[in-house]
């Protein structure tokens, strides 16, 4: 079976067509879905849901589209709400993240397998987690997802000029910092 | 070279936090099996994705009655009537300071609860309906017997006389509950922290609805969705020649009694919306409301699928109904052409404080004209600018805007996506929102066009 048969066997209501989509998807997806919450239990209920979502909502996707794309927003916009909702938010425009971001930009410039070290993750998993949620997923998206900046705006659809915005803000920040390693 | 050591280090994160052998579908597979045992889609639909059988499309495709007992709860959206709904016997009222919250209705069933509270009492000098001014963070939350914590999720707030009227959905429903405190951390439009009682706790019992519950829901009855294939139509010179299968399309209808929400998707790739436009059978001109962005259409809302479109018409008009879609593409100049100037917002600039600029300037030979800057506090504990301006060039549709030195927080654009003809084409709005609003003499930067592209028209007809 590839993916097409799966999403025709999912029109059809046969669920062994989730049962592939979601083998093929679900890692990758939990794994996005744990970028922006940090919690993995968290994410793997929110990729969950995703799929019932998919499974109900297949019948509107557009079948000469890729699934991905199509999912993993859903997975991203579920992430970033059920995040929003939390009363735990840490705002934007800190200038300690600024100094964070810089010192973490030196560190990881510095020396070419300190990139591999669990301690400057644990500093970038720190970093973002200073991030707003919005935010956070952009970086997802745009690193983790490797999504490119039109397929980012494709995706957003009637708010392509706000995924750009801040796209453009969030890799404002990220140039920002390794530029000033760099120097 | 940096975009790989950023994704390898998330990649090494991810890694970390969710192991290769995760495996979703011995839960799914469960769940699915509990919500919908049928296997046949066409032979019983997901509970969720219901509409009413009154299509007669132009060259439409099949339409099957299902005849499930469906039901649509404003608010809720659509239910199965066979399972077990529990209601709030009456309203729960508290008065603190002469601010008094009422949960004044609560309907749930095994997925969601649908509650709405009023808060009243609230004066001018402490509260303000207007998003920009609200310094309340929090929503409010269901705290249920064994720990569970529910917050809201798609619903909206409106006004009232002397303070607002708050119905949301509140999802997932922990097996068996029947009891919830509603906790509201601090009133919504609040002014000020701590200018109006904060931590209310509203405990809440639930009883098993009474029939007429079902009684008074509106009647849904179950289609099998189609793509109406559309006679493209050309506007205007920028217009492409269109053909092939259609990218918009009506998935749901639902009779509300008095109206009709017709639901669609839109697939249009590399394009912008720029309106729909509804007729009636005679040409004229066809009112409609756009529901609520958080409103559920099967497991989905406007919010979660930004493909899904949904307007709500009054019945009684002439068929069919015509609504026209129209996109526009948006292309980067790809140009590096800026343009900077010096503004002076002076020491204390206060809200609606105008500045007729009326700038001229270029950028990668387009022409713009800045014609005002103005205060417009967007956020509360912060300050926003807006940038208004006006080109006669219709391919411009919209640029940065960045003021050196300082890092907004969000940053909101109106682009110019209007058709010919349309009084507001050739203006375009520009929002910057600041933690703290920028003074005194600034450097003001545009950079970065984006042009329109062709403009496209789909156009999906649709009758009772």
């Amino acid at each position: 079976m590839d993916e097409t048969q799966a999403i025709q066997l999912l029109k059809q209501g046969d669920i062994s067509g989730l049962e592939f989509l979601v083998a093929r998807h679900q890692v990758k997806a939990v794994r996005t879905a744990y970028l922006i919450t940090r919690d993995p239990g968290l994410a793997e209920d929110i990729v969950q849901d995703a799929f019932l979502k998919a499974f109900r909502a297949i019948r509107g996707f557009d079948a000469t589209r890729p699934f991905e794309p199509w999912f993993m927003r859903s997975v991203v916009n579920a992430s970033v709400k059920t995040m929003q909702r939390s009363a735990r938010q840490v705002e934007v425009g800190d200038e300690s993240d600024e100094t964070l971001l810089a010192e973490l930009a030196q560190r990881v410039e510095s020396v070419e397998s300190q990139v591999e070290s669990i301690e400057v993750q644990n500093q970038i998993w720190d970093a973002m987690q200073k991030l707003s949620p919005r935010q956070r997923a952009v970086v997802v998206q745009r690193y983790f997802l490797e999504m490119s900046e039109k397929e980012m705006a494709e995706e957003a659809g009637s708010s392509v000029g706000t995924v750009k915005w801040m796209l453009n803000a969030a890799r404002q920040r990220l140039r920002g910092l390794l530029e000033r390693s760099e120097g | 070279m940096n975009d790989k050591r950023m994704k390898d280090a998330l990649e090494s994160i991810a890694r970390r936090g969710v192991p290769e052998n995760t495996n979703l579908w011995p839960e799914l597979s469960a769940k699915l099996e509990r919500k919908s045992p049928m296997p046949a889609l066409r032979s019983r639909p997901l509970a969720a994705v219901l509409i009413a059988l009154l299509v007669l499309l132009t060259l439409s495709g099949a339409v099957y009655a299902l005849g499930r007992a469906l039901g649509y709860i404003p608010g809720m959206g659509v239910v199965d009537q066979n399972t077990a709904f529990h209601v709030l016997p009456e309203p729960v009222s508290q008065t603190r300071d002469g601010v008094t919250v009422t949960v004044e209705q609560a309907i749930l069933n095994t997925d969601k609860i649908m509650l709405t509270y009023k808060v009243d009492g609230l004066t001018p000098d402490k509260f303000s309906f207007l998003e920009p001014l609200n310094t309340c963070m929090y929503s409010a939350e269901l705290h249920f017997p064994a720990g569970e914590i529910v917050g809201s999720g798609s619903g909206e707030a409106t006004q009232i006389n002397g303070g607002f009227e708050d119905s949301h959905l509140y999802s997932p429903v922990p097996p068996g509950a029947k009891e919830a405190v509603l906790v509201i951390p601090c009133i919504q439009g609040a002014l000020a922290p701590g200018l109006l009682p904060e931590n209310w706790e509203l405990p809440l019992e639930f009883v098993a609805a009474p029939p007429n519950l079902v009684l008074t829901m509106m009647p849904v009855t179950e289609i099998a969705p189609t793509f109406a294939p559309i006679m493209p139509t050309v506007e205007s010179t920028l217009v492409s020649d269109v053909g092939g299968a259609s990218p918009v399309g009506i998935t749901q209808i639902i009779d509300t009694g008095d109206h009709y929400i017709l639901v669609g998707e839109d697939h249009p790739a590399d394009m912008q919306l720029i309106d729909w436009i509804l007729t009636d059978g005679n040409g004229q001109p066809l009112d409609y409301q756009v529901p609520s962005a958080d409103v559920d259409f099967g497991g989905e809302t406007m919010l979660t699928n930004p493909h899904l479109w949904a307007v709500e018409i009054a019945k009684g008009f002439t068929p069919p109904v015509h609504i026209t879609h129209r996109y526009r593409a948006m292309l980067s100049a790809n140009s590096q052409d800026k343009y900077e100037f010096e503004f002076n917002m002076g020491t204390n600039p206060q809200q609606g404080q105008v500045w007729d600029v009326n700038q001229e300037f270029q950028l990668a030979g387009h022409t713009v004209r800045l014609t005002t800057i103005t205060v417009d506090l967007f956020v509360a504990g912060g300050g926003g600018l807006r940038f208004d301006f006006r080109t006669d060039d219709p391919a411009v549709n919209h640029f940065m805007v960045d003021i050196d030195g300082y890092t907004h927080k969000d940053r909101q654009f109106f682009p110019n996506n209007y058709a010919e003809g349309d009084p507001l084409a050739g203006q375009l709005n520009v929002y910057l929102v600041y933690p703290e609003l920028p003074k005194g003499k600034l450097k003001v930067i545009f950079s970065n066009l984006y042009l329109n592209g062709e403009m496209k028209i789909w156009t999906v007809d649709w009758q009772p």
